[in-house]
């Protein structure tokens, strides 16, 4: 019955995965690193998967699970994220930024905030700041960095456009920005994307919006390289 | 015994006609599934992990409300609401026997489960809500420890024990056991049983229940991975 399952075979929660070829994970020598949706069993020494997807290697001994991931569930404290301010209260924002619950930013938490001069924020804004998760605490975002300083982050400008991407594309980007500074290359824009899968653009032009939102989508949908990317980019600015 | 065992055997095939599923009917819901099984069908939708509504004591792990409805108009509806009740809380001691509660700390999920459809008995019915729901939490991709398939058996008076009964033989019998098994070791997970049966029809029950159950998690695999590509 206990079939084990290989390298970018389709797992159920459950399934036994063949990986015990490789050294243990407790070997700090040569340890190996399990993404989202797998276990190691301490007691039977086997790998289990816990969600359902194709398994998948990227690079040798760092293994995950690639499935439908619907919702946010994996942010971790130092994540970037793009919110959207839902309600302001006294000295607090409550943000939604996809989580289980709201998060809580404090007004203090900008740059340049004093008890005197908080910053002007309200309902609808879009704010991007780092988040803090510890433990069973509703989740905290920060707008400055150790030294105080905004350092990107803040409330956007309201003239931007903000639209939702999968979450492991938008990790993706942030991992690795060429198709970002190639197309920067073509034409100035401003990008911010949230580890939540939020990305907020603002550029010269609407129709430069436009070609970006769509370049970014079919990045996330197909598996395309840069240079088509960058000729779709191209048509999209002329039609 | 031998002719229970031919009867199966002899249904081997038909075992992916009776099994039939949608995955994501419902858009808005983080997950949902539709699952048919022979003459039952049922809807299943699931939101969350959500926020905790009501101060509950559950603040180190997932909280798990399920509403279960059953078809309106069916013919003993007065008895219906405490039946409900107790299927209620049967599915939810498999969800808490199933999924990973531990990894959403103040937070909730909200199952609904509707029985849309439900011409036979109800073995048919049991089984397919609990592989509804399974499904559901599949393609809600929550954590689960592992996967689970419900299977009907019936106690026919001539033709004995049938596995995936068809309605005209579910309505004849009087005796029925409803097997959830898990994935990995293929164990039983729960049960439910009805009528008059010793403890050998039981036994035998469940070595037939066992590799249907093997078989609707090839069904599960096929078609999850059909939405993945």
């Amino acid at each position: 019955m206990n079939i084990e399952r290989q390298i970018n075979e389709f797992v159920l929660p459950g399934d036994t995965i063949a990986l015990s070829s490789l050294p243990s994970p407790l070997d700090s020598s040569n340890s190996v690193t399990l993404g989202p949706g797998l276990h190691y069993d301490k007691h039977t020494g086997a790998f289990t998967s816990h969600s359902c997807g194709h398994i998948r290697e990227p690079s040798s001994l760092i293994y995950y699970i690639d499935g439908h991931r619907p919702a946010v569930s994996s942010l971790t404290s130092g994540d970037l994220v793009l919110g959207i301010v839902v309600r302001r209260q006294l000295e607090s924002l409550l943000v939604d930024i996809g989580y289980n619950e709201l998060a809580s930013l404090s007004l203090y938490d900008f740059e340049g905030a004093t008890k005197r001069t908080k910053p002007n924020v309200d309902r609808g804004d879009i704010i991007y700041g780092r988040l803090k998760i510890d433990g069973e605490c509703q989740p905290q975002i920060i707008c400055i960095n150790e030294d105080g300083k905004a350092d990107g982050m803040g409330i956007l400008s309201e003239h931007g456009y903000v639209f939702d991407i999968p979450v492991d594309v938008a990790n993706d980007l942030i991992e690795h920005n060429n198709l970002l500074e190639e197309l920067g290359n073509e034409m100035p824009y401003e990008i911010a994307i949230g580890a939540n899968g939020r990305v907020w653009v603002k550029a010269t032009t609407t129709r430069t919006m436009i070609a970006l939102r769509k370049v970014l989508l079919e990045r996330a949908k197909n598996k395309m390289d840069i240079n088509q990317l960058k000729t779709l980019f191209a048509q999209s600015l002329v039609s | 015994m031998t002719e229970t065992l031919s009867e199966m055997t002899e249904n081997d095939e038909s075992i992916f006609s009776s099994l039939h599923c949608i995955l994501s009917p419902i858009s808005k819901a983080t997950g949902s599934a539709t699952f048919t099984l022979n003459d039952s069908l049922c809807t299943c939708l699931l939101n969350g992990p959500g926020e905790l509504r009501q101060q509950q004591d559950a603040i180190n792990r997932l909280q798990v409300d399920i509403t279960f409805q059953a078809r309106p108009g069916s013919n003993n509806t007065n008895s219906t609401s405490t039946k409900d009740k107790l299927i209620e809380q049967w599915l939810e001691t498999l969800v808490h026997s199933t999924v990973l509660t531990e990894h959403y700390p103040r937070s909730q999920i909200n199952i609904v489960i509707y029985e849309e459809q439900n011409l036979s008995g109800e073995a048919t019915i049991l089984a397919c809500l609990c592989n509804t729901l399974c499904l559901t939490m599949l393609d809600a991709n929550l954590p689960m420890k592992y996967a689970f398939a419900a299977v009907p058996i019936i106690l026919h008076p001539t033709k004995g024990l049938l596995a995936l009964p068809k309605t005209k033989d579910e309505l004849a019998s009087t005796t029925y056991f409803v097997f959830v098994f898990e994935i990995t070791l293929n164990e039983t997970l729960a049960m439910h049983a009805s009528g008059e049966f010793d403890m050998k029809t039981l036994e035998q029950a469940i070595t037939i229940a066992k590799p249907i159950a093997g078989q609707i998690f090839q069904f599960y695999r096929q078609e999850l991975e059909k939405r993945l590509s």
